[in-house]
């Protein structure tokens, strides 16, 4: 198998309309969730992105776009080279449809949709697993890539304005009152957010390499995650990878403040980590954007490493759980593990290597 | 770079159900009813088909149990269609049951079907255009246990699968697909990663080592 490289990203997202925005929202202590009332009186938070455009159709093309464009790649790029799209959304375009500037049909025409808006003529696949669709896609990719079968892949993430989704969990009761709170001792729930997220995956060398990951659907809690197959997908993922426990300088859990998956995840951890790493989450940052959470967030992190920022929080922590989100960007970590547990029984986990670091300096050094 | 090809990059058609037109037969709720021992309660019409195809498809391959590194590939263009129409019907004044927004999300069928298959495993809903695309995908990601790949429409009513195992075989007469229906027509008995996609070879012109 050939080595497979990040090579650029793209975000909009609730903290900005590209990531360098994003990275100064978060420096300025980021950003609080709006509020999205739904019928019968409620009102919820949700991390919605600012754009002035009104109609879902035209706001989505024009984010896609942007968010393509940061990752490098210009509209014309598949047309000369076959470079498979691979969409990862978990409402799709639901949003239009609530709005009536479309109706239900074929849940791939969303994806030929988004497809034509950026002159895409290699193969498309959508892939909606729910949260961890864009993980899945990712892995997908690489295992293209690194089998010589294609030199590229973008990987795009969508997850757009929509009340079915934000009514759907708000009826399972699985929604924060306010800001969520990742391993927060008053942890009350979810946020749901809106993300366009562009991962290009290349066998050409960058900084970021992709080392290998598991995907893991455990039917036994639908709807949330189970501390054994958390274990499980670090433990794969890391065997794939060469590595060992001790090779991670940071995880970016998927920690999205629900009282109970917060708990499960860390137990999870605890059984392959026997001295934890620093830990990250990025969901009081911009919410949890269910199927492109994945790439949304690792595109965050990587900037967030690259750039020296670090995403704070002003809560106490649930002692209980034994374990914090680091305060402070950790020193230099060479290997990084995140992972997405989702809806449906999902947990992936993917591991990432920065180049620029040289092997011996990490191994869950802080600063002082 | 040309393709990495392993020699030993051949699956063995070894389930194959709903081929012809993936129509299952009117009476498929009171089948899945009576495998599963008893009716399935709250996962809606989407991941009762795929239940009943896909232990179908194990039962033709005479698999008690979907080996635990086995791929599983689902699609469905049309998803949940009919109970998305009800959550956005309900999103109109109130907010909707649970359970039917659980049934509105495709996703949910994994965990159904992992459960009913005494599996966890690497699965994932994957929807390409082209059925022969999404074929060549999972083929790309399998390994050594092979793979159960589904297509399921709620309307009309359809639950195609196919159940690949590797096998050592020597390969004779591999041609390249040219369709999805040849790619899974009874008379296939193996394909192949070939450099320009799946490849297939008639059941009766491999012979196993």
């Amino acid at each position: 198998m050939r080595a497979v490289y990040l090579h650029g990203f793209g975000l909009v997202s609730s903290l900005g309309a590209n990531l360098s925005e994003a990275l100064k929202s978060l420096a300025a202590g980021g950003k609080e969730p709006q509020r999205l009332n739904l019928p019968g009186g409620t009102d919820w938070p949700c991390y919605s992105i600012e754009h002035s455009e009104k109609d879902w159709v035209r706001r989505a093309k024009q984010l896609i776009y942007n968010a393509v464009v940061e990752a490098g790649l210009k509209p014309e790029h598949a047309q000369d080279r076959n470079v498979p799209l691979f969409i990862a959304s978990s409402s799709l375009d639901i949003g239009a449809i609530e709005s009536g500037s479309s109706h239900l049909s074929d849940g791939f025409g969303f994806a030929q949709d988004v497809a034509e808006w950026l002159n895409w003529s290699s193969e498309v696949y959508l892939f909606s697993s729910a949260c961890t669709s864009s993980l899945q896609a990712m892995l997908a990719a690489s295992s293209l890539i690194g089998s010589g079968n294609v030199e590229e892949v973008v990987v795009l993430g969508i997850e757009l304005s929509n009340r079915f989704s934000i009514s759907g969990f708000a009826s399972m009761q699985l929604l924060s009152s306010g800001k969520p709170k990742p391993l927060g001792a008053e942890r009350d729930g979810i946020a749901l957010g809106e993300a366009v997220a562009v991962m290009h995956l290349s066998c050409q060398p960058a900084r970021w390499r992709m080392c290998g990951g598991s995907n893991i659907v455990d039917g036994r809690d639908p709807t949330g995650a189970v501390p054994e197959t958390v274990a499980r997908i670090c433990e794969q993922a890391l065997a794939v990878s060469g590595l060992t426990p001790s090779d991670i300088g940071l995880i970016k859990l998927q920690a999205a403040g629900s009282p109970a998956n917060d708990a499960k995840e860390l137990a999870g951890m605890a059984k392959v980590f026997e001295v934890m790493p620093p830990l990250v989450s990025l969901k009081s940052s911009i919410g949890h954007t269910l199927g492109a959470s994945g790439v949304a967030e690792i595109a965050l992190l990587t900037a967030c490493l690259e750039n020296g920022v670090w995403p704070q929080t002003n809560y106490v922590y649930d002692v209980e759980l034994g374990y914090e989100l680091s305060s402070i960007k950790p020193v230099a970590p060479r290997y990084i593990l995140a992972d997405i547990l989702g809806f449906g029984g999902g947990h992936v986990a993917v591991i990432l290597e920065d180049a620029n670091v040289q092997r011996g300096i990490n191994n869950n050094g802080m600063y002082p | 770079m040309k393709p990495e090809i392993k020699e030993n990059l051949v699956w063995k058609i070894t389930g194959r159900v709903g081929h012809v037109d993936g129509k299952p037969p009117d009476n498929w709720r009171d089948l899945l009813a009576t495998r599963l021992g008893q009716r399935p309660r709250r996962i809606g019409m989407l991941a009762e088909l795929a239940l009943y195809g896909a232990l179908d498809c194990l039962d033709a391959a005479d698999e008690a149990i979907l080996p635990k590194d086995a791929v599983l590939r689902v699609c469905s263009m049309h998803g949940a269609s009919a109970v998305i129409s009800q959550v956005l019907e309900q999103n109109q004044t109130e907010l909707p049951m649970p359970f039917s927004f659980l049934q509105s999300q495709s996703s949910q069928l994994l965990p159904a079907l992992a459960t009913a298959l005494k599996w966890q495993g690497d699965a994932a809903i994957v929807m390409a255009r082209d059925r022969m695309s999404l074929a060549l995908l999972a083929a790309r990601q399998a390994g050594p246990n092979g793979m159960l790949l589904g297509w399921v429409e709620e309307s009309p009513c359809s639950s195609q699968w196919l159940r690949l195992a590797r096998c050592a075989i020597r390969p004779e007469n591999f041609t390249a697909a040219k369709s999805f229906g040849e790619m899974i027509s009874s008379d296939v008995g193996y394909w192949r990663l070939g450099e320009a996609g799946i490849e297939i070879s008639l059941a009766q012109d491999c012979k196993t080592n």
